[in-house]
């Protein structure tokens, strides 16, 4: 065992906690955070989470007893934040805190995916275009994160999708230079190596997505078929209506947004019913999309639709601008864009599905 | 002649010495987690950049599993310094200067806590006693002949940080009392007497502060709050212990002519003010510093491989910017699962940081008096 240096590591969190944490109201139907971040939201047991990414300027102009002579920079921040929910996901019943705050100053992230694992766990993996950034499970009942993988080398393989496996477990796919996507599966508290094996076939970030138990891709080559692989089972392929944009998986359930003309589909793909899918939407423009419980949530714009089954319903016509959705079920969460004071923040609303 | 050698190199490889041109060293934390013939690896390993100063940690709780019965004799029984003695004989036949550091309460000493438990003054004390008289030059080498003497020794390691001493701080009347300064300072007082009665020409190195910014308001359960490193600093100083050379520990999120963030490269005048209270001119040792190169839960920022690379550069020229610091140690050698912030990744391989550092070492090497 070599030392461990978790004083430093404690520190260092403590302090990007205080740079990030959120302006909270404490018990509450809605919360309000920093910014207008990237953001991806899922529900887990009685917590919403939801994972930001963003540029920290390092102004010395704002910061008190900057030394003299300080000059400006920049790094960049993805982070996980969690919010304890009431028994019915109606209000906040605490402060969110920051569990993961990954930083770096090689390039900028995304939120990248997040997948609830259950009782507040969930599995973390922002993107990037320059790097490799990590695949995080979160978190152990003493609160820590688990980093399954994290590999500094220029050649690092990309992570593309991450996703709770079978309970306990956490798989992430990684695209390999010329070669096949490489599936790995390891143990949520990274107690043993991940295993790794060839999964899906050629394909891109965004175009593949995981559920708990299946891959689901597009080929940018072969753009209009979706293709799902059960970890169990034979390959299928699906005729999309259009030009795969995007896809998103959850447990049991897989969405595909495609180019309809000039307009964009949303089709929702139930595994257990592929290769059969269903139009759920259509909109002008690529919509924030989130699955979880069965149920398919879209922001556009200032709508915010979802649905248990069949075509998306209108669940708030809000005055602002969404900027990321969650869905668990028959519960929703959103959060819109505003100003206080001159700066902007986000409020975090609550709501059924219907 | 060796200062003119280590200037053709430096012109060879690309690295100039800085203004202040403080010594470059470097730490192989995985040296006491080995023995024998894969320790010897090790040291050949470190002595192949160059290094000729590097920062060993010693544990206490490793040494000393139980009480022994005289503390301050390093031949007491209860003492097992078999590790230690084949580091300082190796670092010593490599020309490797070695600067030791003291952490980790065995259980005796513990008062229940667990190993982080701050220590009894006088037991801690001891211990750094011992330290010093076992490699003071002098005492006798189980293998025959004496052992190297060490000359440079730190009391404990970032005893600010929850990890390494506990209780940092107590809640009194609604607030956080900061108790660890006081009673590090206590600690620091006792070593000094201890460690100049056995080795007189050791110097003893203070402080040796982990990288937090802020102090607590209020004192979380568990008393697991960082004092912030300037804040205690301060509060050593205030106690007035004797010290001959104060360390600091510097993990600057940004470059390290950029950062800014207490502590940096740009606050260690901050820390010198406090330092001037209890030692005017003392040296300044920067015992660790480094950048990760992929993300941990122990260090939750980092930098591509090739601004790690050029960040080594940077760091020796930010801290040639200032004459008083003499060490830079850079923190660690070789990753691991836990602390990537290694020359070389964890299979061995080399970080483009690694030739950086080659270069580096080579340009600032110790003046004589740092001589194993």
């Amino acid at each position: 065992m070599s030392r461990r240096r978790t004083g430093a590591a404690l520190a260092l969190a403590g302090a990007a906690i205080a740079a990030t944490a959120p302006t909270a109201l404490g018990a509450s139907r809605t919360l309000t955070v920093e910014g207008w971040s990237a953001r991806t939201m899922a529900f887990s047991g009685n917590r919403l989470i939801w994972t930001e990414a963003a540029t920290v300027r390092v102004d010395p102009a704002r910061i008190p007893g900057s030394p003299a002579g300080a000059q400006r920079f920049d790094y960049y921040r993805a982070e996980a934040l969690r919010a304890p929910l009431n028994r019915a996901s109606t209000r906040f019943t605490g402060e969110p805190d920051t569990p993961v705050s990954v930083r770096t100053s090689i390039a900028a992230m995304g939120p990248g995916s997040l997948s609830p694992a259950g009782g507040g766990a969930f599995v973390m993996a922002p993107d990037s275009r320059r790097f490799a950034p990590p695949v995080i499970a979160c978190c152990s009942v003493d609160d820590t994160e688990s980093v399954l993988e994290s590999d500094g080398r220029p050649s690092a393989p990309i992570t593309v999708a991450a996703a709770a496996g079978t309970p306990g477990s956490v798989r992430w796919l990684q695209l390999v230079a010329g070669g096949s996507p490489v599936l790995k599966t390891a143990p949520a508290d990274g107690s043993a190596a991940p295993s790794a094996h060839p999964a899906a076939g050629p394909t891109a970030a965004g175009l593949v997505a995981l559920s708990r138990d299946a891959v689901g891709w597009v080929d940018p080559a072969a753009p209009t078929i979706f293709r799902l692989q059960p970890d169990a089972g034979v390959q299928t392929s699906l005729a999309l209506p259009g030009v795969a944009l995007r896809v998103w998986g959850s447990p049991r359930l897989f969405a595909v947004a495609v180019r309809a003309g000039a307009r964009v589909a949303l089709l929702r793909i139930d595994q257990a019913a592929a290769p059969g899918a269903v139009r759920v939407w259509s909109g002008a423009r690529l919509p924030r999309v989130a699955l979880g419980g069965g149920a398919v949530a879209v922001a556009d714009g200032r709508r915010v639709l979802a649905a248990r089954r069949g075509t998306l319903r209108t669940v708030a016509a809000p005055r602002r601008t969404v900027d990321a959705v969650g869905v668990d079920g028959r519960r929703i969460a959103w959060i819109e864009r505003a100003t206080r004071r001159g700066a902007r923040v986000g409020v975090v609303r609550l709501g059924p599905v219907r | 002649m060796r200062a003119l050698l280590a200037g053709l190199i430096a012109l060879v490889l690309g690295a100039v010495p800085a203004l202040g041109a403080p010594i470059v060293s470097l730490q192989d934390d995985n040296l006491v987690n080995v023995r024998g013939p894969a320790l010897e690896a090790r040291l050949d390993a470190l002595a192949a950049t160059g290094v000729k100063v590097t920062r060993v940690d010693v544990l206490w709780r490793e040494v000393a599993p139980t009480r022994p019965a005289d503390a301050r004799n390093p031949a007491d029984p209860a003492y097992d310094w078999s590790r230690y003695d084949q580091v300082v004989r190796g670092l010593s036949a490599r020309g490797i200067t070695a600067v030791l550091d003291f952490y980790l309460t065995p259980e005796w000493a513990s008062r229940g806590g667990g190993r982080a438990a701050a220590p009894r003054a006088a037991d801690g004390a001891r211990f750094a006693g011992a330290i010093a008289r076992r490699y003071s030059g002098t005492f006798p080498d189980p293998l025959g002949g004496t052992l190297p003497q060490v000359r440079r020794i730190e009391v404990w390691n970032e005893p600010n940080l929850p990890g390494f001493w506990s209780p940092q701080c107590r809640q009194v009347a609604g607030r956080a009392r900061l108790v660890s300064p006081r009673a590090y300072a206590a600690l620091l007082a006792a070593a000094y007497r201890e460690i100049h009665a056995a080795n007189r020409p050791a110097q003893v190195i203070g402080g040796v502060t982990g990288p937090a910014g802020r102090s607590p308001t209020s004192c979380p359960r568990g008393a697991d709050a960082a004092v912030g490193s300037l804040d205690f600093t301060r509060l050593v100083a205030d106690e007035g212990p004797p010290i001959d050379a104060w360390s600091l520990h510097l993990y600057p999120i940004g470059s390290p002519l950029q950062a800014f963030f207490t502590p940096s490269w740009s606050t260690v005048a901050q820390a010198i003010r406090q330092v001037d209270r209890l030692a005017p001119g003392a040296p300044i040792h920067v015992t660790e510093t480094g950048y990760h190169t992929s993300y941990n839960r122990f260090h939750r920022y980092f930098v591509s491989e090739a601004q790690q690379a050029a960040w080594v550069d940077e760091t020796v020229v930010a801290a040639g910017r200032n004459p008083r610091v003499q060490v830079v140690t850079w923190f660690n050698f070789q990753d691991n699962p836990l602390w990537t912030g290694g020359l070389l990744r964890g299979d061995g391989t080399r970080k483009p940081s690694y030739d950086r550092f080659v270069a580096q070492a080579a340009a600032n090497p110790p003046p004589p008096g740092w001589a194993p």
